[in-house]
């Protein structure tokens, strides 16, 4: 039996996660800072085990296997465990609280105002209720279904005059539009503010919200009993601690997924590490009964240790490793583990070939991944290369966009440059200095690099390792009697054929320009490259 | 699991990605694709990046598109339209496959019928490197099909790969559940006010889609020319009462924000202005992206009325401006309709044979329809989605249609 999937979560989704996943057999641990009540599903034929106010302190080892700790107030808890699912609730915080009303009892975030509506009760005498909602920042739809709901039922059951004051309505969700409709029917008033925002003050009697009509140019005037003011929907509070100990990357928002279609919809950088629900973004209702079918299929599709033979992998070389970590630092999958010795875990590798480019020793090898030069068979020729006066392209590109544009390319038959080599390269961020150079050597006029566009690379940073080298080395190319521009990075996706196709074009202008390369003392850099073959790599 | 085969109809993003999911589960599955190209709306739109990836997933559906045709456990049926399906034991399916008379063994994708062919819209050729062979021809437009009077396609052919006379055939097969990804249909701006179909400038925003992904650029239809001021017009056919669509189509402010934004940045001269109620969400950096967006290009809350065609073939229109509330007349190079998604009205017999529900003429109720249905809706064909949505849809209706086999499996075990 392998070990239990970890659930790191307190709240439905990960109940819904854990709910899917106990039938098939699965053991499940689920785990929280925060307490966590007793009804969770079970099942005859898997165990589920919960530790409640646990801190995840430790997460060491890879998919398959990994050794979590737990502080659980003076007590440590490890567990050996095969996968982790984040499945945090997220969090909640008042924006947009207007400036002139801090300290008002008149005015409630959304939630706080939910809760009074839905249960403790709204203050005596309250007939009139604005809400300000996406005017300090942009808002979303599930703030803005909430608060429509909200109005709906303030105007229909409790005959309640409620003001929406917003910039854009949000209703880009499941059934929004028609609410919208009917909270308009049910006597809502509807502002909507581009340019400007409204005048907030406080007044002895109570509150004024002033503000133009945008397009009647009438001056309005609202004085609500309550002001139910804007409120953000931010990360959970773990996130941040667990995306360290865990090595994942974030998002620029702070959510536990990397603003990368390729981790869509609950992949995260580590094979093995699964997120899910507010963990993973700002997810509404139907997005999140989702992510509990798509954690669900997800774990139970993760790869068992020795699934993946190693020698398919990249291989590290422990007589020549001096245990420097560079592999560890830019491994973007986090699949390199420090143990006794510095090892790759083949279930987690995905050949992008940026750790055996960027060791210092030359130490990691990848089948059918040529760090120092360019292999004759790996190059493809798009037509007759190298005849009499053609120039000469040798183009990098990534496998997954640039490759494939240029396949592209060609079967829309847009003319391509007759000197052009095409040489695949798994991720732009396994090109090396060495592989440039000898691309020079193996007289090239000039030399592309083709990555992913930035924020789309599989491995997360191969394209900005690749126009980094490129950066770099341009810096060299006055003194070895280079023009800068016989090399060039641009990005591309899958399916910019015609793109493909203008940048190769442009580039043998540029070189045209430039002329035929003439590599003087091309035998001396040979000579000097192989001596320092490592140092380049 | 094993000996299990589930119908895919539709092979757009959801269809294409539950596909992907199950085989990865060894179970057979019949993807149907009415049309001669896989990969639905999804695999037409272009790339919208400006160096950095705006995310809008297209690129997703050639990794998918490669995946499920090499994939030994995924049929990939093109030119298929189920005629009727029923539920026994199993279900069982008819189909007819309208051929593409080019032999796909013999083709090389060389492009010279595409050259030779003189009718509009008979030839047409796909728009992904993984659309093999790259060219299919359209019975409905070509001549050859009404009265045999040009074959000039098949003389071309350097490798005899048109094959004119190949007849429609009948295809049947079973399946142990379903799942119908039939998708959209996108509005027909007709419809509406705003000239298309009769003022050649006005296009629609998917037809800008298809141009960019082609071309890399933008062109007036009517002179080839760059159009220096365009407009985007939102919520063409969505938000709408007085059709009754009471929804918002969800990728259209993205869509048309994006293509704004590579516009400008190939052409920094463009003049863009987009036209739109509320500006509505998309991804995650849709805060830092919609800032930026404002510096460059000028949104109006309005949506503008009394279209006409001025000199040199520019639009011209008049709207409320609500910054200074008065009536602003104005005239644009281009004007591109952000049409919203409609319901496929071809969902509504597939849905009726399959037992769903679907409020007349609407998209298919989300509410999960009981597992021992067998059939699981997937994507666009129960609202507006986004690519990413729709992938992320189908990979829960593909982990359903997973519990419902085991389910079914175990059944039969007992018994």
């Amino acid at each position: 039996m392998s070990s239990p999937i970890c659930i790191l979560g307190s709240g439905a989704n990960a109940r819904q996660i854990a709910a899917n996943l106990l039938p098939t057999g699965q053991d499940i641990l689920i785990a929280s800072e925060k307490p966590i009540s007793n009804s969770w599903p079970s099942s005859s034929n898997s165990e589920l085990e919960v530790l409640q106010e646990a801190r995840l302190i430790s997460g060491k080892g890879s998919v398959g296997g990994y050794r979590l700790v737990f502080a659980r107030g003076e007590e440590t808890l490890a567990r050996d465990v095969s996968g982790i699912i984040l499945a945090e609730n997220g969090a909640r915080e008042p924006s947009g609280f207007p400036a002139g009303l801090i300290g008002s009892e008149r005015v409630l975030p959304l939630s706080t105002f939910k809760k009074a509506l839905n249960g403790d009760g709204l203050p005596e005498n309250v007939t009139t209720v604005a809400f300000l909602i996406g005017l300090a920042g942009e808002s979303n739809p599930i703030i803005c279904e909430e608060m429509m709901q909200a109005c709906l039922d303030l105007q229909s059951r409790l005959s309640i005059q409620t003001y929406v004051l917003t910039d854009n309505l949000k209703v880009a969700g499941e059934g929004l539009e028609a609410l919208y409709r009917k909270t308009k029917e049910a006597g809502t008033f509807f502002m909507k503010l581009t340019g400007h925002r409204p005048e907030i003050s406080r007044q002895e009697d109570g509150i004024a919200i002033e503000f133009a009509d945008e397009v009647t140019g009438y001056a309005f005037k609202v004085t609500p009993d309550l002001v139910v003011a804007d409120e953000s929907i931010l990360p959970p509070s773990e996130t941040q601690g667990l995306s360290e100990i865990l090595r994942l990357d974030l998002g620029r928002d702070g959510f536990a997924q990397a603003d990368n279609v390729h981790r869509l919809p609950v992949q995260t950088n580590r094979t093995g590490v699964l997120s899910t629900g507010f963990s993973r973004g700002i997810l509404n209702r139907e997005c999140l009964a989702r992510d509990a079918d798509l954690a669900a299929m997800a774990a139970i599709s993760l790869p068992q240790k020795g699934s993946v033979l190693p020698e398919d992998r990249a291989l590290i070389d422990t007589n020549a490793c001096v245990k420097c970590l560079t592999c560890y630092r830019t491994c973007p999958h986090a699949a390199i583990v420090i143990d006794a010795r510095i090892s790759v875990v083949p279930e987690a590798c995905e050949r992008c070939g940026i750790c055996a480019v960027e060791c210092p020793r030359g130490a990691i090898s990848i089948k059918g991944f040529e760090v120092s030069g360019i292999p004759e068979k790996s190059i493809r020729q798009t037509s007759r290369a190298g005849e009499h006066g053609d120039l000469s392209i040798i183009a990098f590109c990534c496998s997954r966009s640039a490759s494939k544009a240029g396949e592209l390319a060609s079967l829309m038959r847009h003319r391509l440059p007759s000197g052009l080599q095409i040489m695949e390269v798994p991720c732009a961020g396994g090109i090396s200095y060495a592989n440039i150079f000898a691309a020079f050597l193996n007289r090239a006029d000039g030399v592309l690099l083709l990555t992913c566009h930035e924020g789309n690379c599989h491995s997360e940073y191969g394209n900005v390792f690749a126009r980094r080298k490129a950066d770099y080395l341009q810096t060299l190319f006055p003194a070895l009697g280079l023009a800068k521009e016989r090399l060039a990075v641009r990005t591309l996706s899958s399916n910019m054929g015609k793109d493909f196709a203008e940048i190769v074009n442009g580039f043998e202008d540029t070189l045209r320009n430039l002329g035929p390369l003439q590599l003087i003392g091309g035998e001396t850099m040979t000579q000097k490259q192989q001596e320092k073959r490592h140092d380049c790599n | 699991m094993t000996n299990k085969k589930v119908l895919i109809i539709g092979s757009g993003a959801a269809g294409l990605s539950a596909a992907v999911d199950l085989a990865r589960w060894n179970i057979d599955v019949d993807l149907l694709e009415k049309t001669h190209f896989p990969g639905g709306h999804a695999v037409q739109l272009s790339c919208k990046a400006v160096k950095e990836c705006v995310k809008c997933g297209a690129c997703l559906l050639e990794e998918k598109l490669a995946f499920a045709l090499e994939h030994p456990r995924i049929t990939i049926h093109t030119g298929t339209q189920i005629t009727d399906i029923s539920k026994g034991q199993r279900f069982t399916w008819n189909a007819e496959k309208q051929p593409s008379f080019i032999d796909p063994e013999a083709c090389t994708n060389c492009g010279a019928c595409l050259e030779s062919c003189p009718w509009p819209g008979a030839l047409v050729h796909g728009s992904s490197r993984h659309h093999s062979p790259f060219y299919a021809i359209r019975e409905e437009n070509c001549r050859y099909f009404k009265d045999q009077s040009c074959q000039r396609c098949r003389e071309v052919c350097p490798e005899g790969a048109i094959q004119l006379n190949t007849k429609r055939k009948r295809h049947a097969g079973e399946a142990d559940a379903v799942i119908l990804t039939t998708g959209f249909k996108t509005f027909d701006p007709k419809d509406k006010p705003y000239g298309y179909g009769i003022f050649q400038n006005v296009v629609t925003n998917m037809e800008l889609e298809r141009m960019l992904r082609q071309n890399g650029a933008v062109f007036r239809p009517s002179d080839g020319r760059r159009p220096e001021r365009i407009a985007f017009i939102q919520c063409v056919g969505s938000r709408d009462a007085k059709l009754g669509h009471l929804w918002c189509s969800k990728v259209c402010c993205g869509s048309a924000l994006r293509m704004a934004r590579f516009i400008k940045h190939r052409e920094s001269d463009a003049d863009i202005t987009v036209f739109s109620m509320d500006v509505q969400t998309f991804g995650r950096d849709f805060q830092l992206v919609y800032a930026a967006m404002r510096e460059t290009v000028r949104l109006v809350r309005a949506i503008p009325g009394d279209f006409f065609q001025t000199e040199n073939d520019r639009l011209q229109f008049a709207y409320v401006d609500n910054q200074h509330p008065e009536l602003v007349e104005e005239a644009f190079d281009l004007v591109v309709l952000s049409i919203g998604l409609v319901p496929n009205p071809e969902t509504a017999d597939l849905a009726r044979m399959l037992g769903l529900s679907s409020p007349a003429g609407g998209f298919i109720d989300s509410a999960r329809p009981p597992v021992t249905h067998g059939v699981f809706p997937a994507g666009t064909v129960k609202g507006p989605m986004g690519i990413p949505e729709s992938i992320a849809d189908a990979g829960s209706a593909a982990w359903q249609t997973l519990q419902y086999l085991q389910m079914e499996a175990r059944g039969a075990n007992n018994v």
